[in-house]
């Protein structure tokens, strides 16, 4: 590695190995290992199906009850396996350590509920925000991310914002806490590209304010390449490649990844 | 300025619009004047037959309004729509008839206009039996052994062989759906072939194969295709044309090469330079890792 990085990670933030999700017979993920160090920022990529969101929902302790999971997953500070542990284990992680982004804001946001409330409810669900104290910390979230007019924005429904902004919104919720690690599986797939442009600037520099470590899943290299330092290949529920993302980019190994970049330019092969 | 590039003097254009406006009257309150969305704003362009053109925009651009004024499926505000030289901007159903054999249209979505109860048989013989000019009882499916054998052709021109006959939509990948949608489009022998997002839902892998699929096809079967997507990079590999919308108007057209590589609205500038490359990818990753090859 020659990437510096921003503290020594003798202990990596997050160490998976040999990570195993089956559904029945099926064998979904299969003996997947990596880790991403403290402030580390780790592209996940592969084409649908590859397993590339259930590793990282995995990670979040999100994947659906009836899929089998073994191996192990450890984060830094905390004394338990997160692969297979309770809900009562895992829940005050979430939002707290470990933050997450998925493709649809939409989805991820209560459509009954204003969006202040819910950017202060992850403050208060963790008690790192009083009551009195959570207005202020609301507004100065959402105007980190860029929004206009945070206060306005507070007092929106989602349905009301465009889908910039309400992805904006779900990345200050995400990252109310300070996690120390971010999970963004395909946080740009469905916002038009010059917002995917501004939203991918946005994750770069407040993942770098948080002093975040990040996993950020895609289909499109160009998109993992924008924001991270390393890659991670997966096909077939395995990675099958792993690197910089300037060596994996340069000189690709696998076939897969050549394909993948080919994919990525929509070049011919 | 919008400088039309894409006219050709040699060619003739299948498909005219000319000065076509569409507002949406977004109804306000019983007391209010209810206000006037305009979807597409005096846009004016010319489609030349055998060409593949494509239409760029972000969302509210006015694409999908764009495609449904050129189908049929809706009339302009203000301004022609004309067809292989008809103007269809003001024309009955039923006159419309002969325009909706020689126009065709794959969307986004091949399972929301697959339906999940036909065999592909009957998906794909649909066309031809709405065009055959008497009421054909479902019970028949092939009257004539025409129809088999242009079924058949048709599923093998994207690449499905004659046991797809007898399953369902359900039985199929998404790229193997959208081959069956093409299929269906292109039964008819349509004239020109409207694809509406055809390859935003399906994964990466499957994208090029679908884009080389519908150029190939567009030579042997001899239509023109109007293209719309969203994504700059999908337009550029399988189109000769663009157009751009942004707003509901129109920013700029002309060829691939003269648009991509020198964009004459800024709009069009700012839309290429957001695209991820990973040319760029590599060049910003070096940045950060303080690589002393970097460029930037």
């Amino acid at each position: 590695m020659t990437a510096p990085q921003p503290q020594p990670s003798d202990d990596p933030l997050l160490q998976v190995s040999d990570l195993t999700i089956r559904a029945g017979d099926d064998t979904l993920v299969r003996g997947v290992g990596f880790t991403v160090g403290r402030g580390e920022r780790v592209g996940l990529i592969g084409s649908s199906g590859s397993g590339k969101t259930l590793t990282c929902l995995a990670v979040a302790g999100l994947l659906p009850g009836e899929l089998a999971v073994a191996g192990s997953i450890r984060l830094a500070g905390e004394p338990f396996d997160l692969a297979g542990a309770t809900e009562r284990a895992l829940a005050p992680l979430r939002g707290k350590r470990i933050g997450m982004v998925f493709q649809e804001p939409m989805t991820a946001l209560n459509p009954t509920m204003r969006v202040g409330r819910q950017v202060a409810e992850v403050l208060r669900v963790h008690r790192t925000a009083s009551r009195r104290e959570a207005p202020a910390q609301v507004a100065e979230l959402l105007a980190a991310t860029g929004l206009d007019d945070p206060q306005r924005i507070a007092r929106s429904y989602p349905h009301q914002l465009s889908g910039g902004q309400r992805q904006r919104v779900v990345l200050a919720i995400a990252l109310a806490n300070s996690p120390d690690l971010l999970i963004c599986d395909e946080p740009t797939t469905a916002l038009d590209v010059t917002v995917q442009a501004r939203v991918l600037d946005l994750i770069d520099r407040r993942v770098t304010d948080v002093d975040a470590a990040l996993l950020f899943v895609s289909h499109n290299l160009a998109v993992i390449a924008q924001v991270c330092d390393r890659v991670l290949v997966m096909h077939g529920g395995e990675i099958v490649e792993e690197g910089s993302v300037v060596d994996v980019l340069t000189q690709p190994q696998h076939p897969r990844t050549v394909a993948l970049l080919a994919d990525a330019e929509l070049t011919s092969r | 300025m919008t400088a039309d590039r894409s006219v050709d003097a040699a060619a003739e254009p299948v498909v005219v619009l000319d000065h076509v406006t569409r507002e949406f009257r977004r109804r306000g309150a019983p007391w209010q004047a209810g206000s006037a969305v305009v979807a597409l704003d005096d846009v004016s362009l010319q489609i030349p037959r055998g060409s593949k053109f494509g239409v760029v925009g972000e969302s509210g651009s006015g694409k999908t309004t764009l495609v449904r004024l050129v189908a049929a499926l809706d009339q302009p505000t203000s301004g022609r729509v004309v067809v292989d030289g008809v103007d269809i901007s003001r024309l009955q159903e039923r006159q419309l008839r002969p325009l909706r054999r020689r126009l065709q249209l794959v969307f986004q979505d091949p399972m929301g206009s697959l339906d999940p109860r036909m065999r592909i048989r009957d998906v794909v013989a649909e066309p031809l039996r709405s065009n055959f000019g008497r009421k054909v009882p479902d019970s028949e499916p092939f009257p004539t052994e025409d129809w088999r054998a242009r079924v058949s052709e048709v599923l093998a021109a994207v690449g499905l062989d004659d046991s797809a006959l007898d399953r369902y939509p359900h039985q199929f990948s998404g790229g193997q759906r959208q081959r069956i949608s093409i299929a269906r489009a292109i039964a008819p022998r349509p004239g020109i072939l409207l694809a509406d997002e055809a390859v935003s839902a399906l994964d990466v892998s499957t994208r090029g194969q679908i884009l080389d699929l519908l150029a190939e096809l567009a030579t042997t079967e001899d239509f023109t295709l109007l293209f719309v997507s969203h994504d700059l990079s999908v337009i550029r590999h399988v189109c000769d044309r663009v157009a751009v919308l942004r707003r509901g108007i129109l920013v700029e057209s002309g060829l691939i090469a003269d648009v991509y590589d020198r964009p004459q609205h800024p709009y069009t500038a700012e839309l290429l330079a957001a695209v991820p490359t990973l040319a760029g990818g590599v060049e910003r990753a070096r940045g950060r890792a303080g690589d002393p090859e970097a460029t930037i």
